[in-house]
């Protein structure tokens, strides 16, 4: 399947994925699946560092252990960091 | 509905009547609790006429159904009143355990109203509420209050004070509890001062029953952990726990979100990074001293060995050293917590105080202010000093530009004129926070709009949205906007403006922290809780129209008070104008005004503002109105 990638609020993670939008094709069907092909093709630490808020479609926040959410061929995963403003 | 009392306690200071008074039940299911129910009572108690010092104003200090709850963020409560320097309604949001004991002594809230001929304080000890002298702890800060009521009254107490700025009715005065948290916005604090009331001593053991406990622990669990995973997952220098809201400056930098030199500027290396994370926990020696039940932590505690500066107590926050540091140009990190330091002792809200110390600043540099004025201080941009000392006199309200200073910056800017209003950031004479329009439009609508609590960053934050990352999918603002269109267009602007307002009114009503979003809270995970807590079977629709309910009756008190659309379309004149060089350099929020009044088009208003009959009917608020 072809999962979009969205990033924000990692700039040093963007410079290391290549941008901020993407597409990736992972074999599988789940959000695990779509984590272990980012760890092959961009390092597990960069990965890991993108763990702070997932959202799928724009509408479902995804828990970050929830390896088995099913994640469908089109779907868009985003990943954002908050960060706190007084 | 559970999870409340649906009670409040009363005192009258002149006449002494300590009662406590049933709600209607259907009071709190249609205004929640915190900002909600005290827009209600100031609506049905505060008539026009009423000015912030009078007698008659109320003071209402408010609790919410997520009060008393093991949740990370539930120590928040609320204080609502007629605000001295807007001389409109304002809530204040303020922290600690004391909202936590108000609720455990059985009562929703406390309304205080009246005068009372000395000082006084008010004493809750569960269902016995009493007013006792407080001459002896007159004229003490609020540190030193603190410490004595609790070794009087004993250290389950919680206090919430004034320090001798809300005593002299500084107009931005602020309300302290436990020596950490402030209510600053809007001058709370000047209110208990003109009512001769010093502190509230408060101490609770009951439990409010909740409709659904295994499903609340439930939640509790797994949001407490979420929170505090989230942060610790963060990048170096984004975690809160570790650093506070210094992590801020280092993605506001790339925004040019920041206060620089009176906003003029964009760019300031040394001051961005010296007052930023990490350098600021390893300056202040800072070390988490998060409020009850928070597994994120934000606040902390510092301890500055310094010849100069060395003091012990909260470490600032980002809107602290923003404004009183980065606006002044000054960089020394020492200085600027010792700054802010004063400023807690005395109970001064330091975000107004740092525009009006820039205010000075440039006056200084301009011309309009000598070293006549200023009692010998050379307000030179960067000077920590003069930063330290004139805050100084400002806090003891000192005669001449002290004195002024603390009564806004309109009022100094009006005094020493020669056109120094064009360097005088306020809206309704309420200085603007620490979070630039250029950086993102919607912030400076939502300044201008603002119902609940004049220009302020929290009481609807739109701006996060373009400078904290902040969505909120179940209110219809995803990831799917183009972010770096939408940061400069008034396309959509009123639409994210009235929901990210009603999504404040909500969290300050429940009463929850803002700052748990930052870590990943999300509105379902609050519209779960307080299903869980009360009983209600609320979605996010109904969620959101309580927000928006309660945002109605704001603006009503707001046209009550006499806020015009002239108020609301006067935008200052230094944020109108473009920066030379930094991020987003060249911009400005041109067609302000136009936005505004279609901000009320969005909202369902006429072009006065004034929510229409369909509206009112919409809100379910005809028989309040
Ligand atoms: S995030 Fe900060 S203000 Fe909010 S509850 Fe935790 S320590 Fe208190």
């Amino acid at each position: 399947m072809k999962v979009t990638i969205k990033v924000r609020g990692f700039p040093d993670v963007e410079a290391a994925l290549g941008g901020n939008r993407f597409m990736l094709e992972v074999e599988g069907s789940t959000f695990g699946d779509v984590l272990a092909e980012m760890d092959r093709q961009f390092g597990e630490d960069n990965r890991k560092a993108l763990m702070v808020q997932v959202l799928l479609n724009s509408k479902y926040w995804v828990k970050v252990d929830a390896l088995s959410t099913p994640v469908q061929d089109g779907n868009t995963l985003s990943f954002s960091n908050m960060v706190a403003g007084g | 509905m559970k999870g409340v009392w649906n009670k409040i306690a009363r005192v009258d200071l002149t006449s002494g009547n300590c009662t406590i008074e049933t709600l209607e039940e259907k009071v709190l299911e249609q205004f929640i609790g915190g900002a909600g129910l005290g827009a209600y009572i100031l609506y049905k108690e505060v008539p026009k006429g009423v000015m912030s010092a009078d007698p008659e104003n109320r003071i209402i200090f408010a609790t919410g159904p997520f009060n008393g709850i093991r949740q990370t963020g539930a120590a928040k409560w609320s204080i609502v009143s007629k605000s001295p320097s807007l001389e409109a309604n304002a809530t204040s949001c303020i922290t600690n355990s004391w909202g936590y004991e108000l609720k455990n002594a059985g009562v929703d809230a406390l309304v205080v109203q009246g005068k009372a001929v000395q000082p006084v304080m008010i004493v809750i000890d569960d269902d016995a509420i009493r007013m006792e002298p407080a001459t002896e702890i007159w004229g003490k800060d609020s540190y030193e209050t603190d410490d004595l009521l609790k070794e009087q009254f004993g250290k389950d107490f919680e206090i919430a004070c004034i320090g001798p700025a809300g005593e002299k009715q500084l107009k931005y005065a602020a309300v302290v509890t436990g020596k950490c948290s402030f209510a600053g916005r809007g001058g709370m604090g000047g209110v208990m001062g003109s009512k001769n009331l010093k502190a509230v001593v408060v101490r609770g053991s009951q439990k409010c029953p909740v409709a659904n406990p295994e499903k609340l622990d439930e939640l509790n669990k797994e949001i407490n952990m979420k929170i505090y995973n989230t942060d610790k997952a963060k990048p170096a220098n984004f975690n809160i726990r570790a650093h506070g809201t210094s992590i801020a400056t280092g993605l506001f930098k790339g925004y040019g979100n920041m206060p620089l030199k009176n906003w003029q500027l964009g760019e300031f290396d040394s001051g961005i990074e010296n007052l930023g994370a990490p350098n600021y926990g390893i300056q202040l020696n800072a070390k988490p001293k998060p409020c009850k039940f928070c597994t994120l932590g934000c606040k902390n505690h510092a301890e500055v060995i310094d010849d100069k500066y060395g003091f012990v107590g909260e470490g600032p926050e980002y809107e602290s050293f923003a404004m009183m540091g980065l606006n002044l140009m000054v960089d020394d990190m020492k200085a600027v917590a010792y700054g802010g330091h004063i400023a807690n002792t005395y109970g001064i809200d330091t975000i107004s105080l740092g525009a009006c110390l820039a205010w000075a600043f440039e006056s200084y540099e301009k011309g309009v202010l000598t070293r006549e004025n200023t009692g010998g201080l050379v307000l030179e941009w960067g000077n920590a000093e003069a930063m330290v000392e004139l805050t100084k006199k400002v806090a003891n309200r000192e005669v001449g530009l002290g004195y002024l200073l603390g009564e806004g910056v309109r009022t100094a800017a009006k005094y020493y004129g020669k056109g120094s209003e064009a360097w005088a950031v306020e809206i309704k004479n309420m200085e603007v926070p620490a979070h630039d329009p250029r950086a993102s439009f919607v912030a400076g609508l939502n300044y201008l709009t603002g119902a609940s609590c004049g220009p302020n960053h929290e009481k609807g934050n739109p701006q996060h949205m373009f400078v904290a990352h902040i969505l909120l999918p179940e209110f219809g603002i995803s990831d799917d906007i183009d972010f770096e269109k939408e940061r400069h267009s008034w396309e959509h602007a009123s639409r994210y403006t009235a929901a990210f307002q009603n999504y404040s009114n909500l969290v300050d009503s429940l009463v929850h922290c803002k700052f748990m979003v930052f870590s990943g809270y999300t509105l379902t995970d609050m519209l779960n809780t307080f299903n869980a807590v009360t009983g209600l079977d609320w979605n996010f629709e109904t969620f959101e129209k309580a927000g928006e309910r309660i945002f109605t009756v704001q603006k009503l008190l707001n046209l009550r008070y006499g806020i015009t659309v002239a108020d609301e379309t006067k935008f200052p004149e230094r944020l109108m104008q473009a920066k030379a060089e930094g991020p987003y350099a060249g911009v400005a929020p041109v067609g302000i005004e136009d936005a505004v009044l279609d901000y009320y088009r969005h909202r369902g208003w006429d072009e006065t503002g004034m929510p229409l009959q369909e509206k009112i009917n919409e809100m379910d608020l005809q028989e309040l109105v």
